[in-house]
């Protein structure tokens, strides 16, 4: 049975580019496009991993981390993000992953393979 | 004998008038000045004009703060015989009065006579004086000594130097706010008057109001010297506030370049992720798509880009009269662009001639982003108002709109850098419209607005330098 994945992503035209490639993967995708509705997803769906990104309207994706990982401790989430510097955030390392993005998603489609396999 | 009687009595009250009228116009002098070394002079020049009270020369000393020193010297009168010759003659040649000798400066004395300047030099230590020190006991006991000729050899020698040529010499305590704060030092050299109870009385009373005139002028000397340390502390304070506000400037430029470098990230790798799908893909539709998204995301970027150059256009500003139609007529091109799909009517209510002091590219930011932001407020249609008066010396500019308005809750961070309530805002806007109006112009911006109905944004920029 097909994996299920969150995408946390404000950025409409990624969350649209990042659903359709990983379909292609093989994985079945849910989107966000803020934290609060992705906590809300997580309570409905039983989701395999989390795309999550950082910045983040209403709450940031750190905080909404803390909140996914409130509710599914052993959760994996990897963060995706355009700014490297909030890897040096603490809260950050509870993540499974920091990737930066990239408009190659051979790394993140990697990472997610090591992760919860196809 | 009733005759002489007489002449006495009369002699007297000539005496006492002269010096009644010396009183008069010293009180007179000093009234005139705060200066210390003016009241100084003012005081010796009274004591040793014109002769009548006999004193031929005389010298005031200071005692320093720590008690241990008499000096900071100041003296008035010829040095010796030769010298006493040549002042006197001049003084009668001049033929000036005791208004004009105050106006000399003491510098001037110093300059030209040995006397004022050897009082200067002198530095009498307190602790090296014997008990029977003439100096000693007016200090110790504030009275007025009276010595002759052979007393002054009790007197320290570089004093009896110069006062031992004299058959009298009067030391007279010099009180400042009821302290013994100096001496004054007077004889009756060349002449040898003799000075009588009533002379040494005057001059009690004209160190008295001497020493309550230095009070004074040291008091305001103080004043001055507080004053002042008070403004260089102002003109410091200013210093470390400018510097405070450029360094915070620069902060925030740094913070911004910063945040500009990685705002470019995310459309470019929106733009790459979606030029990679197009090229592995064979679907018309997809590729449509996907070439549309791009060139939404371009623009995105050109205008990243431009808030950035006009972020770099802060740095150097220019003001001058500018009419607020030019910049106005010249964006409603510009936004055209950005009103696409939307129908939206500008409403101008402006007078004749509405001139503001401004910079006209950094002005033209502003009402750029203002308009902007109610373009952006509108969803489909509405209108956009600009209405311009001139208010308590200021120009005042309303832009207000129809459009979505703004939450309570937001309208508190709508200033914050970075902070947006848009999807595809980059959140510098309003943080660049308000460093132009109230850093750079040192005006006012305020926003109101009712959630769902309105905006109103008034802009006050002051128009003192306008010449009409």
């Amino acid at each position: 049975m097909a994996k299920n994945i969150l995408i946390i992503e404000d950025e409409e035209n990624q969350r649209i580019l990042y659903k359709e490639e990983l379909e292609k993967e093989g994985y079945n995708i849910f989107t966000a496009e803020d934290g609060l509705t992705g906590l809300e997803i997580l309570d409905k769906q039983n989701i395999h991993l989390v795309v999550l990104d950082i910045r983040l309207p209403k709450i940031d994706g750190l905080e909404t981390m803390g909140k996914l990982l409130g509710k599914r401790k052993n959760l994996p989430v990897i963060i995706y993000t355009a700014y490297p510097h909030y890897k040096t955030d603490f809260i950050s390392w509870a993540a499974s992953a920091y990737i930066p993005k990239s408009s190659d998603l051979t790394e993140l489609k990697n990472k997610i393979k090591e992760i919860i396999g196809e | 004998m009733v005759k002489t009687e007489y002449q006495e009595i009369e002699k007297k009250i000539d005496e006492q008038g002269y010096q009644l009228e010396l009183l008069y116009k010293l009180g007179k002098a000093f009234q005139t000045t705060f200066e210390f070394e003016k009241i100084i002079h003012i005081t010796l020049v009274t004591l040793t004009a014109g002769g009548a009270l006999g004193f031929s020369r005389a010298a005031i000393f200071f005692l320093s703060e720590d008690g241990k020193h008499l000096g900071n010297g100041y003296g008035i009168g010829p040095y010796n015989q030769q010298e006493a010759g040549i002042i006197w003659a001049e003084l009668d040649r001049q033929n000036c009065t005791l208004e004009d000798l105050f106006k000399n400066s003491h510098k001037d004395y110093l300059k030209k006579q040995l006397f004022p300047q050897r009082i200067k030099e002198l530095l009498i230590e307190i602790e090296n004086l014997s008990s029977n020190s003439p100096i000693k006991i007016v200090l110790e006991k504030g009275n007025i000594l009276k010595l002759d000729s052979p007393q002054s050899l009790l007197l320290p020698q570089s004093l009896s130097e110069i006062f031992h040529i004299s058959s009298e010499i009067i030391i007279a305590p010099l009180y400042i706010k009821d302290k013994i704060s100096g001496i004054v030092i007077t004889d009756n050299a060349f002449h040898f008057k003799i000075f009588d109870t009533s002379t040494i009385n005057f001059l009690f009373i004209i160190l008295s109001h001497a020493g309550l005139a230095i009070g004074y002028a040291l008091a305001y000397e103080k004043i001055k010297k507080n004053l002042q340390e008070l403004e260089n502390l102002h003109e410091k304070l200013k210093d470390t506030q400018n510097n405070l506000i450029a360094s915070e400037r620069l902060a925030s430029i740094g913070k911004i370049s910063a945040y500009f470098a990685h705002e470019l990230k995310n459309p470019l790798v929106t733009i790459g992720g979606y030029i990679k799908q197009t090229l592995e893909t064979d679907d018309e539709i997809k590729i449509k798509r996907n070439l549309h998204v791009i060139k939404k995301e371009i623009n995105r970027l050109e205008l990243l880009y431009n808030n950035f150059l006009e972020f770099s256009f802060l740095q150097n500003s220019k003001k001058e009269n500018i009419n607020i139609l030019d910049i106005l007529e010249d964006l409603k091109i510009s936004l055209k662009l950005q009103m696409t799909d939307k129908n939206i009517q500008f409403y101008f209510n402006i007078p004749e001639n509405p001139i503001i002091f401004g910079d006209k590219a950094q002005l033209r930011i502003v009402f750029f982003n203002i308009i902007l932001n109610s373009i952006e407020s509108i969803k489909a249609e509405g209108s956009v108002t600009i209405k311009f008066s001139y208010e308590n010396n200021s120009a005042k500019i309303e832009i207000s709109d129809d459009g979505q308005g703004i939450a309570k809750e937001d309208i508190d961070n709508i200033f914050t850098e970075f902070f947006t309530t848009k999807t595809h805002g980059i959140g510098l806007g309003l943080t660049i419209v308000k460093t132009i109006i109230e850093e750079l112009h040192q005006g006012k911006i305020e926003i109101y607005s009712e959630l769902g109905k309105w905006t109103k944004v008034i802009l006050y920029i002051p128009n003192n330098e306008i010449s009409k």
